[in-house]
């Protein structure tokens, strides 16, 4: 017998004897519906429209099967997702079916021990606390609200005689405000059309990661960033780091740290001249040539943005982000400010229209003063809902102490995280996707929440709980029964303000239906053509010695004397426990609707136009706090799939890092991975070092998000909170949080505390060694690309893909990807985690390679011989799964047939056949194919070391086969999405239309990268988009003839990028790839990388 | 390979069949063939089918309530899909909701011991735990859909259950007795159809 036969037979016996053994199944129980649902039909999906909670709070659809919710997509009617939904809001899913989420109401019985108690107990022992504490001792502290919690919040703390309300979120955005103040006159986030804008430059604000709307500006970005007809936008980014936006940018500028506003002054001066000016900023010091040393940016770069500016119009320009929120951030959007008044941007790509519903510009200063109040023992009662200060402030703040002296803290917490673990009370709010609500992100974007099932445990909706207690309390204009009641009250009741005043049950309904009631979607895409500078002019002139700089600051920047001792007077204590500061926010809580209140503009500080203080070793590195686009403020570090969702810059996983330029870490004899101490004056934490070239050597960063003492099993003693370096301190001139302020110093150190430290990257190689994986061409090649299809590549290879597939069958599926569209974001991963019961498999097998993701973004360097000659350093992206190849490599080496070419050109995985030889996974070249070492599902714990929770496998999507042990998977195409759409076609007697088969990955994208459909169809939108000129297939030298053909990026630059090392037409450097591995010390196997492929057509 | 396992827990041999009610793995007799000499998937399937010769018809198992189908397709002439009704739309036929039984049974039958018991169910406000009789691997995504629409009676692969007192599997359910009859009707025998 030959080996291959003798392989076949064991092969097949063996699975044929798993499989179709004839061992007695368990006796399986059919458990029917008790009253019947008319609208439940079990085995087909129903789809409800509602809205995320969290910052964004997008309007979803969610897919329910059999009373569990399974998968999100977005609602196509929401403006601000149009369809689209983003990585982490798909995992809030992961949170609803989270076995840590508290399970009922807890009371405190000792200390870190809560006893469970019944909901009648617990609302009794809130109410008698509350009445007894009644006017100015109760507190209520939560995240951002918009719509009728909001509301109810207010009237809750109004019926119980106080208005002692902090609306508190991490990521704030009072820099911008104030600025928006100063140089609009309007304290409000005005609409930013990058869809509109031809030239956007931002300064630091990661618009395509946490800042204000991601998914809504990701959208805008392609429509102003793609390649389209020859044309393009372009976008500039400034940041001592180059974050996830900034390598979508055309051009990453440096500063540095703190310098920003010196950039956009210098741009501003060089558009408007020496003597122009406006808003009492006068330009006259801040030419180009004056900054340039202490910006480190050539003053002929920025008069040349500042051409571009104009020229290339309408421009935008954004200030900073979170990572970018220094002492001096609100120069920075200041400055930015007066750029798009001078370019003109001001009623064109920034509109005060419909304006952005931010976290209250107060929030940081509530925060302080309320520490504050609590210190000096006159918080009798403190509610806490949506925020977890514990964690997300510095530990200088004295939060955690300050609890002490509030002698009953109510929790209304979903899970038990760093402040739920002070409380005395636990009153565990549902899941957002369990409750009623509404939010309106934007004005007149008003989405419902609705419950899409009963809660899984014993909780309640925090408005039910309110009600509840505002009754106990007597309140009269509070007698609504539950909070679906108050909801449908404020939506249809009050003619003032419900958006569905007057209208009947059905207009309730179709506003359910709908996901909520969206306004004039008109308003979103053309401005309503006020005239901004008569209205900015006139609020500023009434906001009275609001002028942001002092004739003498702007002239001359203050002395470094000066400036040390203003750092010094705000580095005492936090800033807003300073009266200076802070003087007003005692009384004035803004009114819930009201975005301008008056207290918050009292008293800002003067903005001085130079560069911002960092305190810390004079020779030490700048620290960047960066948000995560996964765990964003530390909120989604118990979802498995958001941690094991690679980091879009690091790509990794599990853990937190320090991002060191390598020259620096060469200086301090650093290695990547190795673990080091990093000390601040404010505090020390641990961090595995991360070798960046995308930094400043004079900067390092951290993600937020991880570190967490408590909040769960996935989160628990993981990677480092970086806030714990940072100062208690505010902006002066915003009173916004203070995150890029101190220097670190870097000190070897040991794992000895029992955390898990460690750097796991899922990226194999971060270059593409010349073999032209991702490609990217600048506007000039692109254009020429474009202009000649009939003759190019990709009409080729078409033709080609096209036949891979039986003679007779009307489809050939197939998929592009353009790479221009695609920001990184990952969407598309988490949302194929979802769809395809992907497991996550934690962070041990990840180090082994044994992550079991079907689509992973690929992130490649450019080549270091590529940056020394050219002085640029780049990011591109790869979303990389199976290419369903025509010929594909895998399917030869199967014994048993489990991997094979189906009809319609799929690359099957057949997985009661496979017998686990992995030699498929060992011949492809994409390195797409994953391997089950574990059986995820089973709760044997003996034979499974990796169990997954009971609750987590709630989430499986019935529609897919979850794997077993010792299985390979990979993408599928989503083939159950196929058969269902063939199904459904073939029951009208027709063939499967364009666009009735959308991928998990596709439905996810923001940015609509992905296209998926038959390509025998001449006309589907895939067919048109793969014969475009940019197309190529990766490693088509291999002749596996892949179904999903890629659009090569497009880099508005003036630079050849078709002869860069990426395009594989300088020959092979080695060099650098042993280089690399040596770094990485073989940490990684042969399981991922491409650099592992092996690159030998005709092998099979 | 038995690292992981902790003191006192017996050790169990095989991975598959490790659900915990399962008794433990007994070796499957093979019935090997002369090797093979050429190397279509067809003649594969065919080993794998002949090792998987242990689906045929079974007993009925006991249900909870001694439902007779004969009663309700037979002598009343019910059709199927009255109580089946996912059958045409899903993938899934469906069990009838107790509510839908209580439809009748408040007034039909209500002193019969089955319908008694059924009662019962529905003041307890509980589900009738039915045993499962057609049970397909998890590997399997078969959909009834569209073997409704192309026109196959119930009885094809149920079996005549309007005359039977107490449901029993008839057809072995395994995948050579549905590729006989796709092959037959010419319906895809692409390996995706059913497995994913």
């Amino acid at each position: 017998m030959e080996r291959r036969d003798f392989l076949k037979i064991a092969g097949v016996a063996g699975a044929g004897g798993a499989a179709f053994g004839c061992s007695p199944k368990a006796t399986e129980r059919l458990i029917p519906y008790l009253v019947p649902e008319e609208e439940i039909v079990p085995g087909v999906a129903t789809w409800f429209a509602t809205t995320t909670d969290g910052p964004e709070a997008l309007g979803v659809r969610v897919k329910v099967r059999e009373g569990r919710p399974v998968f999100l997509e977005g609602n196509p009617l929401h403006p601000l997702s149009g369809g689209a939904v983003s990585a982490l809001a798909q995992a809030s899913l992961q949170q609803l079916y989270d076995p840590d989420r508290i399970k009922g109401p807890l009371v405190r019985s000792g200390p870190e021990r809560f006893r469970r108690t019944t909901w009648d107990e617990g609302l009794r022992l809130f109410a008698e606390r509350l009445d007894s504490a009644r006017g100015g001792g109760v507190w209520f502290l939560g995240g951002h609200l918009t719509g009728s919690l909001d509301e109810l919040v207010d009237r809750w703390l109004a019926a119980l005689g106080s208005g002692n309300r902090v609306r508190y979120e991490p990521f704030g955005y009072e820099a911008a405000l104030a600025a928006n103040r100063l140089v609009f006159g309007r304290e409000e986030m005005p609409l930013y059309d990058i869809g509109r804008a031809g030239f956007v430059i931002s300064f630091g604000a990661d618009f395509l990661e946490t800042w204000l709307a991601p998914t809504f500006f990701a959208r805008g970005f392609t429509a102003m960033h793609a390649f389209r007809n020859g044309r393009m936008g372009k976008y500039v980014h400034v940041e001592p780091r180059m974050s996830m936006g900034a390598a979508n940018a055309d051009e990453w500028i440096a500063p540095r740290p703190g310098t920003e506003m010196l950039v956009a002054l210098g741009m501003a001066h060089a558009l408007a001249g020496a003597g122009g000016g406006t808003a009492g900023v006068s330009l006259g010091a801040y030419a180009p040539e004056a900054t340039a040393e202490r910006t480190g940016v050539p003053a002929e770069t920025v008069r040349r943005l500042a051409r571009e500016f104009a020229d290339r119009g309408p421009g935008l320009a954004l200030g900073g982000g979170v990572a970018n929120a220094h002492r001096n951030a609100t120069a920075t959007w200041v400055a930015a400010n007066v750029l798009n008044r001078l370019g003109g941007a001001e009623g064109r790509t920034l509109r005060f229209g419909p304006t952005f519903r931010t976290p209250a510009a107060d929030g940081a200063r509530r925060v302080a003063e309320l520490v504050d109040r609590m210190r000096a023992g006159e918080v009798r009662v403190l509610v806490v809902h949506d925020a977890n200060p514990v964690f997300a402030l510095p530990p200088a703040a004295g939060f955690a102490e300050a609890l002490g002296n509030v002698p009953f803290k109510v929790g209304l917490s979903t899970f038990y995280d760093e402040t739920a673990a002070h409380a005395d009370l636990l009153l565990p709010a549902s899941h957002w996707l369990e409750s009623w609500g509404d939010a309106e992100p934007l004005d007149g974007v008003r989405g419902l929440r609705q419950p899409v099932l009963p809660p899984l445990h014993d909780t309640r909706p925090v408005g039910d709980v309110l009600l509840a207690t505002a009754r106990a309390a007597g309140a009269a204009d509070l007698a609504e029964e539950d909070f679906g009641a108050f909801l449908r009250g404020r939506w249809s009741g009050s003619p003032a303000r419900g958006p569905l005043a007057g209208q009947a049950d059905a207009g309730w309904f179709e506003a359910l239906a709908r996901g909520g009631s969206f306004g004039d979607p008109g308003a979103l895409v053309v401005g309503p053509g006020r005239s901004w500078s008569d209205a900015g002019a006139g609020s500023a002139a009434a906001a009275g010695g609001a002028d942001p700089t002092n004739g003498a600051n702007a002239g001359r920047p203050a002395g470094p004397g000066n400036r040390d001792r203003a750092a010094a007077s705000t580095a005492n204590g936090n800033g807003a426990g300073d009266p200076e500061t802070a003087p007003a926010a005692g009384g004035g809580a803004t009114d819930a609707g009201g975005a301008a209140g008056a207290a918050v503009t009292a008293s800002p500080g003067p903005v001085r136009f130079e560069p911002a203080a960092f305190d810390g070793d004079e020779d030490g590195l700048h620290l960047m706090a960066v948000p995560s686009i996964g765990l964003h403020d530390g909120r989604g570090a118990n979802a498995p799939w958001m941690q094991e969702l690679p980091d879009p810059v690091t790509k990794a996983v599990w853990g937190s890092w320090i991002e060191i330029h390598p020259d620096t870490a060469r200086r301090l004899g650093v290695r990547g991975g190795d673990l080091l101490e990093v000390a601040s004056p404010h505090g020390r934490v641990k961090a595995s070092a991360f070798l960046y070239p995308g930094i400043r050597p004079d900067t390092v960063a951290m993600p937020i998000g991880q570190g967490h003492t408590e909040y769960g099993r996935y989160a628990k003693r993981r990677g480092a909170n970086p806030v714990a370096l940072l100062p208690a301190e505010l902006d002066a001139a915003s009173g916004g949080r203070v995150w890029f302020a101190t220097r670190v110093t870097l000190s070897r150190a040991s794992a000895d505390d029992g955390w898990d430290h460690r750097l796991i990257e899922m990226q194999g190689s971060p270059h593409q060694h010349s073999r032209g994986i991702a490609l990217a061409y600048s506007a000039a090649e692109a254009a020429e690309a474009e202009a000649a299809p009939a003759e190019s590549e990709s009409v080729r290879l078409l033709e080609r893909i096209t036949a891979d597939a039986d003679e007779d069958s009307p489809y050939r599926w197939g998929m592009t990807i353009d790479l221009a569209k695609c920001v990184g974001c990952s969407a598309c991963v988490t949302a194929c985690y979802a769809e395809n019961n992907i497991p996550a498999v934690g962070p041990d097998d990840c180090v082994k390679g044994r992550e079991l993701s079907w689509l992973r973004i690929e992130r490649y360097w450019a080549e270091p011989d590529e940056v020394e000659e050219t002085g640029e350093f780049s990011v591109r992206w790869l979303p990389m799964l199976c290419q369903h190849c025509g010929q594909a490599p895998c399917e030869p080496v199967c014994p048993v047939y489990a991997a094979y070419h189906n009809p319609e050109g799929l690359n099957a995985q057949i997985y009661n056949r496979c017998v686990g030889t992995r030699y498929c996974a060992n011949n492809c070249p994409y390195k797409v194919r994953k391997f089950n070492f574990f059986d995820h599902s089973n709760r044997d714990p003996v034979l499974h070391a990796h169990p997954m929770p009971e609750t987590l496998q709630l989430l499986y999507n019935p529609s897919v086969t979850v794997r077993s042990k010792g299985v390979m998977e990979k993408c599928t195409f989503c083939v159950q999405r196929i058969r269902e759409a063939k199904i459904a076609a073939k029951g009208q007697g027709r063939a499967v239309r364009d666009g009735e088969v959308v991928t998990a990955c596709q439905a996810a994208c923001p940015t609509e990268a992905i296209v998926f459909g038959n390509l025998r169809e001449p006309q589907a939108r895939v067919t048109r988009e793969a014969q475009a000129g940019r197309g190529y297939s990766v490693l088509a030298s291999l002749n596996t003839r892949s179904a999903i053909t890629y659009l090569a990026d497009v880099v508005a630059t003036d630079r050849p990028l078709r002869g860069a090392a990426g395009h594989g037409e300088r020959g092979p450097s080695h060099g650098p790839m042993t280089e690399e591995r040596e770094r990485r010390g073989g940490k990684r196997g042969a399981e991922t990388g491409a650099e592992d492929a092996p690159a030998a057509p005709g092998a099979h | 390979m038995n690292a992981r396992s902790t003191p006192g827990t017996p050790f169990r041999a095989s991975a598959r069949a490790s659900r915990p009610s399962a008794p433990p793995f007994r070796p499957v007799r093979t019935t090997v063939r002369p090797p093979l000499h050429g190397s279509t998937p067809a003649r594969l399937l065919a080993i794998a089918l002949a090792l998987a010769g242990c689906g045929r018809a079974s007993a009925a198992p006991e249900q909870p309530i001694a439902f007779p189908h004969d009663v309700h397709a037979g002598t009343y002439k019910i059709p199927c899909q009255y109580c089946h009704s996912g059958v045409s739309k899903s993938s899934f036929a469906g069990i009838p909701a107790t509510g839908t039984c209580m439809g009748c049974h408040r007034i039909a039958g209500r002193n019969l011991p089955g319908v008694k018991q059924l009662t019962a169910y529905w003041e307890r406000g509980e589900s009738v735990p039915w045993v499962r009789v057609h049970d397909l691997p998890d590997f399997v995504q078969f959909t009834h859909q569209p073997h409704i629409r192309a026109g196959i009676d119930c009885a094809e692969c149920h079996g005549q259950v309007r005359e039977m007192k107490a449901v029993a599997k008839q057809q072995p359910l395994t995948m050579g007795w549905c590729i006989t009859c796709h092959m037959a009707r010419e319906a895809p025998t692409d390996c995706l159809t059913c497995h994913f």
